[in-house]
């Protein structure tokens, strides 16, 4: 932006004439942008490499020491890596009990957030600000203060080593509800009031002003709620213990335990196979998660 | 010049980016938190004043305190029926009974008994769990301020690249990593980092290093996991950096060009001022989240080599569901949280002095 005052004519400077100045400052804002833009590149090399790797290692041989250097393109599209893992664990199954979980976790919270979002943003009932409060300090709470006595809450509703126990205690979000209550701040009233002077009660208000106009935000708590819960460790660790009920974090490391697995081109094939849906899902839905995230920031860090 | 939080809080319309709401709503969280003032202190009031004039400013706030409908009650409460339920469930009561089951030795089978402070006392004599905490408080020193400081910088860079498509192509690629879940970036990682067949140190030698000890020897094994988890979250703090740029006003630029400012001069006196507000919010959330660190040491090196990467989440797990000592492992729980809040609550302190707010 300096180059913008010294292409405007500086006096302490010879004019060389328009021309001669644009030319200066193209090319010196050019230079500038490529040596800032260097390292970043460089830098977003680093992200993209074990991807990379990843990748070409799972199309080598299985049980095989690598050979060094190592391709950055394979030499050769072996898929034994890949035959091994369907060998030697349920990788379907794993793949599916996640689809399943996600996508119970996802709709239940988008109709738990909505209801309690439009609740706390626009009726009044005793105790809302108290409560809403404390839901906001429950964010604050570490989940491992809860664990062990949600831990014996699931045993009992005997929920132990089955995919409810991964659904149930994420089928509401206190974050999802702040989203939404947010939101549905920003309604204004008349569109309201005038339902209501129609005759409409709150559950019409509900559905048919209040959740067609909330796409957007819906669409935001989705993608999220998705990307968390489809990489959620913690709680099948916990909570199963038969691998035909894993989700696939921990169907990775189950895989991770089966004999000549550890560090081979078997668990890359692995990896890869969980990176594809991944980088697909983050493709198609990039902008909204991008987004997303940078409104919230909340979640997952 | 902040505007009490509550009040922007319970305006209809946020003038603010988002960010910055979501840290109105965690200083709301730490302002009404015992020990911290409500609202904002005048200087001629004291603490007490402001907690007993408390209500009174909260009922201020209220312009027209229209009668409760009953109907409208009722639907309030029914739909807010799941997440309250849910919130009782799996929040309220097991906060409260992980808060008691501290002061209780139980090893899950037998009848838990009462032992009062004893599993505290425990914990301040128990070296393995100050090594945890030691472990944990300084992976969540290290990480924060690298990814913090680091997506700051990788933000300021990206933000002033003048080319679109380099722009959007930056922004993905250091964000692609935090959709992958943890535990398949921990594997990778363990593959790549091997000691002896490992790519990183093949590369490494070519250039004529020594071959690096990644995960063996317990100082290299603890900086891995921290460039590990660098590797994974960096992208995000970049993006919440880029949304603040972006809420940055350009006409600040100009009229600091117009004065003759320079390139550092801006960044000092414009962009780094205007992005505290970014930055205090990214130095809290990446804090509770670093203490709470498990999944990436639980596969990669599952506390080792000897304990010099064991957290106390690691910890608490091995207690709880290893060796069934749940009052031990739920005093930890209480520790952390604790140690938490203390660092929550010092951060959003000292965040009056520091963070600028337009």
């Amino acid at each position: 932006m300096t180059n913008a005052v010294l292409a405007k004519g500086n006096p302490a400077l010879p004019d060389f004439g328009k021309a001669r100045d644009k030319l200066i400052h193209n090319w010196r804002a050019y230079l500038a942008n490529v040596m800032l833009a260097l390292p970043l590149v460089l830098g977003s090399l680093i992200m993209f490499l074990p991807l990379v790797w990843a990748v070409s290692f799972s199309f080598g041989q299985p049980h095989e020491f690598f050979k060094l250097p190592p391709p950055v393109i394979p030499s050769a599209f072996r898929l034994d890596n890949y035959d091994v893992v369907f060998e030697r664990v349920d990788f379907l199954r794993f793949f599916l009990n996640s689809v399943i979980v996600t996508t119970c976790v996802t709709i239940a919270q988008l109709i738990t957030c909505s209801m309690a979002g439009y609740a706390f943003a626009r009726l009044r009932f005793p105790g809302k600000r108290i409560i809403f409060i404390g839901f906001l300090a429950s964010m604050m709470v570490p989940q491992h203060v809860t664990l062990i006595p949600v831990f014996i809450i699931i045993r009992g509703m005997g929920l132990y080593n089955n995919l409810g126990a991964l659904i149930v205690p994420y089928a509401t979000s206190v974050f999802g509800t702040f989203l939404l209550k947010q939101f549905f701040e920003t309604i204004p009233d008349e569109l309201e009031d005038a339902a209501k002077i129609d005759g409409a009660g709150f559950l019409q208000i509900y559905r048919s002003i209040m959740l067609p106009l909330a796409g957007p935000p819906l669409a935001t708590l989705a993608i999220l709620t998705f990307n968390s819960s489809w990489n959620n460790f913690f709680w099948p660790l916990i909570f199963i213990n038969s691998s035909d009920k894993m989700t696939l974090p921990l169907g990775m490391l189950y895989l991770r335990g089966q004999d000549g697995v550890t560090n081979s081109g078997v668990l890359m094939a692995a990896i890869v196979l969980n990176l594809v849906p991944v980088l697909i899902f983050f493709l198609i839905f990039q902008r909204r998660l991008v987004e997303g995230v940078t409104l919230s920031g909340l979640k997952g860090a | 010049m902040e505007p009490s939080p509550f009040r922007l809080f319970k305006q209809k319309t946020f003038p603010v980016s988002f960010p910055y709401r979501l840290y109105l709503g965690l200083t709301l969280v730490g302002r009404i938190l015992p020990g911290t003032a409500y609202g904002r202190r005048k200087r001629s009031q004291s603490t007490r004043q402001m907690v007993l004039m408390a209500p009174f400013r909260a009922g201020l706030r209220w312009k027209k305190p229209k009668p409760l409908v009953l109907r409208e009650a009722i639907a309030g409460y029914f739909f807010i029926l799941p997440t309250l339920l849910s919130f009782l469930v799996f929040f309220l009561i097991p906060t409260i009974s992980g808060l008691g089951m501290s002061f209780f030795d139980w090893d899950f089978f037998s009848e838990p008994e009462y032992v009062g402070l004893d599993n505290f006392l425990e914990l301040a004599g128990d070296k393995l769990f100050m090594t945890t905490l030691k472990n944990t408080a300084l992976f969540a020193i290290s990480a924060t301020a690298l990814n913090v400081g680091l997506g700051m910088f990788i933000a300021i860079g990206i933000n002033s690249i003048k080319w679109r498509w380099l722009k959007a192509f930056l922004r993905t690629a250091y964000f692609i990593p935090f959709v992958i879940s943890t535990v398949v970036v921990a594997l990778l990682f363990g593959f790549l980092l091997q000691e002896s067949t490992g790519v990183v140190n093949y590369y490494l030698t070519r250039l004529g290093f020594d071959k690096v000890p990644w995960l063996s020897s317990s100082l290299w094994a603890f900086r891995s996991i921290v460039l590990i988890d660098v590797w994974k979250h960096v992208g995000f703090f970049t993006l919440i950096f880029l949304a603040g740029l972006q809420a940055i006003p350009r006409e600040l630029y100009e009229a600091a060009l117009v004065d003759g400012a320079g390139r550092l001069v801006r960044l000092r006196r414009i962009t780094i001022p205007l992005l505290t507000p970014s930055l205090f919010f990214s130095l809290v959330i990446a804090m509770i989240g670093a203490f709470q660190v498990f999944e990436s040491m639980f596969v990669l090196t599952n506390g080792g080599p000897g304990d010099a990467t064991r957290t106390v989440v690691m910890l608490l797990y091995r207690e709880a569901f290893g060796s069934f000592n749940m009052g031990y492992a739920a005093s930890m729980a209480v520790v952390l949280f604790l140690v938490i809040l203390a660092l929550t609550i010092t951060q959003v302190r000292l965040g009056d002095r520091w963070v600028f707010y337009r």
